[in-house]
């Protein structure tokens, strides 16, 4: 895993292209919705934002969010939370891509395979490889939405709003699994390929409708509260056991190697 | 370490076929053969990174299994071409080595400051792997593998892209391992120069197949069971003429000599004797020894370059 870490510090490109997304989605969306509120070109040319809006049922929002706030409140509190589950998803993704298949490419790949590691150490190093520097790049996005949250947002709402509970749930529990089920289907794949690009590729193809369809089901469940967001988890967490288990059972090093 | 009866199937394919040797403790074998030969495969095989169609490989006095393989590979160090992370120092590479064999990270930083002491690559602690020349990173891929004293050292074409002092030198320190530390060593090579003062055993690997096994003068003596004597006697018509009831007679490396070959059971000593009492001036008898490298060539065929 350390050696992972030390090659993305090292390596300019890929450092800067993964500051990217998180700097949209924590700095300029939000504070272009501060700035601009809810009622403008900007929102409307969000798609589905303002069905969003119509559709958000304020009733559980805390009693003195009120006096037209609502919508920017529901936005971003709301709104916002699977922007932030597909941040790492999609770092995750692009590290892991090349995590086996990488080595491979560079030929280290067999140097790495006659360590005494055994296949779960191999499987679990590599998924925190990528899930590491991807939780870190949400957890600092995620200070800096809320930072701008709490000050910009001091205007708009007249007090302190992040994080609330959902939030932390959100991206101390919720994230984490996500990330690491996107990491090992893409690790199980990358068996199957032969470079890093068709890892990727393969990989966005049956990572996104999962983790698209694990987002809006988090959406929902965020709208009908803690519960429903702790039970997406605990299920989460068992998925994440069993392919885990299963992947670690089913690694081939035989297959890495001759690459059949 | 015994190998019996091992084949690998790839595909089709067959890489392997039934090959057979064993390799005592602390003994160095040197395992030949063209490229494409089977060699690597049969590393990958030791290591457990592969899996044998027929036959069985025991290492350490246990039978490798999937389940054993990830505990024999902590007593293996396996050097070969290009695995090092070339984004990476050389101190980096080696700590990061260190710690996957489990060296506690207080003794880590002595190992590696010893290790490139000997390598006489100190001053390039900080280096990254991929700004060295093809030696100096042959240098660093060996030292990684001996860096957590292995009781089993792999090596794949160890002396490649080392200068002949540097070649010297890691033969030195590979004799000197062995002899400290009981260490046993497999050398998939192409450096037939000098392979007998390093190697107690040798393998010759063709398509899969072990063509020969044996200490290199068992080989030598298999492949060329005759002995041969360059002489220089006076005359050489005479001389030549005398000598040919003893065996065959081909070119001499100069023009006033001829070799010998006997493969009676005769010895030089009653040859010159004839000679003498037959009034010739016998000026120069020594015997031809034959290399690993005549063997070798003998064995796989191809043109030697002397």
């Amino acid at each position: 895993m350390k050696k992972d870490l030390l090659g993305i510090i090292n390596d300019k490109a890929i450092l800067f292209s993964l500051c990217i997304l998180p700097l949209i989605f924590s700095f300029i969306l939000p504070l272009l919705i501060l700035l601009l509120g809810s009622s403008n070109a900007f929102v409307g040319s969000v798609g589905g934002l303002n069905e969003f809006i119509e559709n958000v049922d304020i009733s559980n929002f805390p009693s003195d969010i009120r006096n037209g706030s609502e919508p920017v409140y529901a936005i971003l509190m709301y709104f916002f939370i699977p922007l932030f589950l597909l941040i790492p998803v999609m770092i995750a993704t692009v590290i892991a891509s090349s995590s086996f298949v990488g080595e491979r490419e560079n030929k280290t790949l067999e140097g790495l395979l006659y360590t005494p590691l055994s296949n779960r150490e191999l499987v679990l190093g590599k998924i925190l490889a990528a899930a590491v520097p991807a939780m870190i790049a949400t957890l600092v996005s995620v200070i800096i939405y809320g930072g701008l949250i709490d000050t910009v947002g001091l205007g708009v709402f007249g007090r302190v709003i992040f994080p609330n509970l959902n939030w932390i749930i959100v991206v101390l529990l919720l994230n984490p699994l996500i990330v690491f089920l996107a990491i090992a289907l893409i690790i199980s794949v990358s068996q199957h390929v032969k470079t890093s690009k068709s890892a990727q590729s393969v990989a966005m193809i049956l990572i996104l409708p999962i983790i698209g369809g694990l987002i809006s089901q988090a959406s929902g469940a965020l709208l009908l509260g803690t519960r429903a967001i702790l039970l997406i988890s605990l299920l989460l967490l068992i998925i994440d056991i069993v392919a885990f288990l299963f992947i670690s059972k089913r690694f081939n090093r035989e297959k890495y190697i001759l690459n059949i | 370490m015994e190998v019996e009866h091992v084949s690998k199937n790839i595909g089709a394919k067959e890489i392997i076929h039934d090959l057979s040797f064993k390799l005592e403790r602390g003994r160095t074998f040197a395992l030949l053969g063209p490229n494409g030969a089977g060699k690597t495969t049969m590393v990958r095989l030791i290591t457990g990174l592969l899996k044998p169609s027929k036959g069985q490989i025991r290492l350490f006095d246990m039978e490798l299994t999937a389940k054993n393989s990830d505990i024999l590979r902590q007593k293996i160090g396996v050097q070969n071409d290009g695995n090092l992370y070339e984004d990476l120092t050389i101190g980096q590479n080696l700590d990061l080595w260190g710690q996957l064999y489990g060296i506690e990270s207080s003794s880590r930083k002595a190992k590696i400051k010893e290790i490139l002491d000997f390598f006489d690559l100190d001053n390039r602690l900080n280096s990254k792997v991929g700004q060295l020349s093809k030696g100096m990173r042959q240098k660093v891929s060996i030292a990684r593998a001996v860096f957590h004293r292995p009781e089993l050292l792999i090596l794949d074409e160890p002396t490649s892209g080392l200068d002949p002092q540097s070649t010297e030198e890691l033969i030195t320190y590979l004799n000197k391992l062995v002899e400290d530390t009981g260490i046993s060593i497999i050398m998939c090579t192409h450096q037939l120069q000098g392979l007998e003062e390093i190697a107690d055993d040798i393998g010759i690997i063709q398509h899969g197949h072990l063509t020969a096994f044996g200490s290199a003068n068992e080989i030598i003596s298999k492949e060329f069971p005759e002995k041969i004597y360059e002489i220089g006697a006076n005359p050489k018509k005479k001389a030549t003429e005398i000598c040919e009831k003893f065996g065959k007679i081909y070119e001499g490396a100069q023009s006033d000599m001829f070799r010998l070959s006997i493969t009676k059971d005769i010895h030089i000593s009653e040859i010159v004797k004839n000679l003498v009492e037959s009034d010739m001036e016998v000026n120069t008898v020594f015997e031809v020894k034959h290399t690993i490298k005549d063997a070798y060539f003998k064995i796989v065929g191809g043109v030697k370059n002397d």
